[in-house]
């Protein structure tokens, strides 16, 4: 099994970030596994639901470790919970960071948001009130997954679609001050600040330039519907031209960090998601090179 | 929450999981809460604001549907056939009183389904169609042994090569990715014709005659490889599977335990026994379903 460093691009020069770029990639989905075995692809790395592979045995977990002999892979969670008050699940953390050795990750992911709450799980991402109770204890938990997991991690912001009015603090400043006092790192999915923008009337761009471009270790893409009152974060279509700005301004902030393209519903063909992810690339590029123009 | 008062985290999140997962919808939900005064007002302004797009209730309804709909297909996934079955509106209503009695606490989806199979038997759906509840229990089945832990399954050569006693004694059992279920064996055609029309519309009537009750027996799932098969059992295999399934079985025992199948006590023939005990053997190493400890 090759390790990251062996495949990994270095980080940007100069840049105190803690882990490296691992270029493009894809989230790796069942309905592309047959593809991705079967020869070279484009991508550079595969994303993947940590959950799905929290399993014994069977297809899932073989698939997976074919890929990671020729590629890097992130695991991405949906279930760690991070803001609930929910005591910690150990038996979830165990498994985790079983995978985590079985599978050795670039690194680990999940989301800033809580899933359920008085041992109900909502396999949802709920939004936080940003206040300082929230983020205290935000932090103390992260602080003791990231014991747990013997490594930091990263969140990712989340789509929302409401705000409460117990908030204090923006959500930008959350999610850096959540970063900075746990010393982890951010996953800045694009897509979920322009949607949140707009469904809550804020400047996504003001967002970008708020979050410690050395704290982002990767970049989401995805595409979303517009239900007419609001955004839905679907991951069912292309990435719509707006989220692709975002991308671009992001990688002016932020230099070239790990991006991924996500699609979760009305799975394309392989051919299709390699495309996007190949316009990811040119896009990151051509940003790339105005940012050292710039300079 | 008292009019104006701002929740703790723990009490805000308690009311969200309420009125997210209430069966109809946050308005209703919010009553609800208000009837057992946790909530002083049903206007949940103070919780969530109001936008010039979207009131509070409407804001809470976009992650209440997501809830409902989100776990409704995920079991549809898992029940492709009972769902199919049943219809969709009665898929939807089963899902309700489903997650009423079950909501979902295990970190993955892939759990989500697991007591459906005996909530649909205590259902009044399957009361209606007893039938619904076996069909269930077998498509859970498989779900389950699709990622149960890998073991290399007894071969031919494995058994001839025992070294450390004879291959008559080595203990066997059923690979992990195995389930061993007492079913109504009319179930098996109902998959099949479900299996079959699966890329039709949702079938509301089964062909007459095809969930009439039949003669309970034992249904072997298991996984070969990546792929789930499953089969019913004569009465006398189905007594072996159980020993092997109890990971104490041996050839031997196997055999004694045929002999007794004959239904004809100390007289049975002992070379019959023998040959059906070779004739499933054959079977079983075909099927990748038993190993050795």
């Amino acid at each position: 099994m090759s390790t990251v460093s062996e495949r990994a691009l270095p980080g940007p020069v100069g840049s105190d970030r803690a882990v490296p770029d691992l270029g493009h990639g894809v989230g790796l989905r069942r309905d592309h596994f047959e593809r991705v075995l079967s020869g070279a692809t484009r991508v550079d790395w595969f994303e993947v639901i940590s959950e799905n592979f929290m399993v014994k045995g069977g297809r899932p977990l073989h698939v997976l470790e074919r890929v990671r002999r020729d590629y890097p892979v992130v695991m991405h969670g949906v279930s760690l919970s991070i803001g609930t008050t929910d005591p910690l699940d150990a038996d979830y953390l165990d498994q985790l960071a079983n995978l985590a050795e079985r599978i050795e990750p670039a690194w680990i992911s999940d989301h800033l948001c809580w899933t359920g709450v008085g041992g109900h799980n909502a396999h949802d991402l709920l939004p936080l009130p940003y206040t300082e109770e929230a983020l205290d204890h935000v932090v103390a938990r992260l602080d003791a997954v990231q014991e747990r997991l013997g490594r930091p991690i990263a969140l990712e912001n989340v789509s929302t679609y409401l705000t409460f009015a117990a908030s204090a603090l923006p959500e930008w400043e959350f999610l850096a001050e959540v970063a900075r006092r746990a010393d982890c790192g951010i996953l800045l999915d694009v897509n979920n600040v322009y949607v949140s923008a707009r469904n809550h009337g804020f400047d996504p761009e003001k967002y970008i330039a708020a979050i410690p471009p050395e704290r982002v270790w990767q970049i989401h893409l995805a595409g979303h519907v517009d239900r007419g009152s609001h955004l839905l974060d679907t991951h069912s279509r292309h990435v719509c031209d707006e989220v692709w700005d975002l991308y671009r301004a992001a990688t002016r902030r932020v230099g070239a960090v790990a991006s991924l393209v996500e699609w979760d519903e009305d799975i394309p063909s392989w051919d299709v998601l390699e495309a996007e992810s190949d316009r990811a690339r040119a896009a990151r590029s051509a940003a790339i090179a105005a940012r050292e123009a710039m300079r | 929450m008292s009019a104006g008062a701002l929740p703790p985290l723990r009490e805000l999140q308690d009311l969200v999981w309420r009125l997210i997962a209430a069966p109809e919808g946050v308005a209703r939900g919010a009553a609800a809460l208000v009837r057992e005064g946790r909530l002083a007002s049903e206007d949940l302004g103070a919780l969530v604001p109001d936008d010039a797009r979207m009131s509070a209730v409407e804001h809470l309804d976009v992650y209440a549907d997501m809830y409902f709909y989100r776990l409704r297909d995920c079991l549809a996934e898992d029940f492709p056939k009972l769902s199919r079955r049943i219809g969709p509106a009665r898929w939807n209503d089963l899902v309700t009183d489903y997650l009423l009695a079950h909501p979902p606490s295990h970190f993955s989806l892939r759990e989500l389904g697991r007591a459906l199979p005996g909530f649909v038997a205590r259902h009044p759906l399957g009361a209606e169609v007893p039938l619904l509840a076996d069909l269930a229990r077998l498509e859970w089945a498989r779900v389950d042994v699709f990622d149960e832990a890998d073991a290399a399954p007894l071969t031919r050569e494995d058994l001839l090569a025992a070294e450390s006693c004879e291959p008559e004694e080595r203990v066997l059992g059923l690979v992990p990715a195995s389930r061993l279920l007492g079913l109504d064996r009319s179930v098996l055609p109902l998959w099949r014709h479900l299996e079959e029309v699966q890329a039709s519309e949702a079938v509301d009537e089964a062909p007459p005659g095809l969930e009439a009750r039949g003669e309970v027996g034992v249904v072997l799932v298991w996984r070969r490889g990546f792929a789930v098969w499953h089969r019913s059992a004569e009465p006398d295999e189905g007594h072996c599977l159980e020993a092997l399934a109890d990971g104490t079985a041996t050839l031997s025992g196997l055999g004694e335990l045929l002999l007794e199948s004959q239904g004809e006590g100390a007289g049975g023939d002992p070379d019959r026994a023998a040959e059906r005990l070779a004739t499933l053997l054959q079977g079983w190493l075909a099927d990748a379903s038993i190993r050795a400890f």
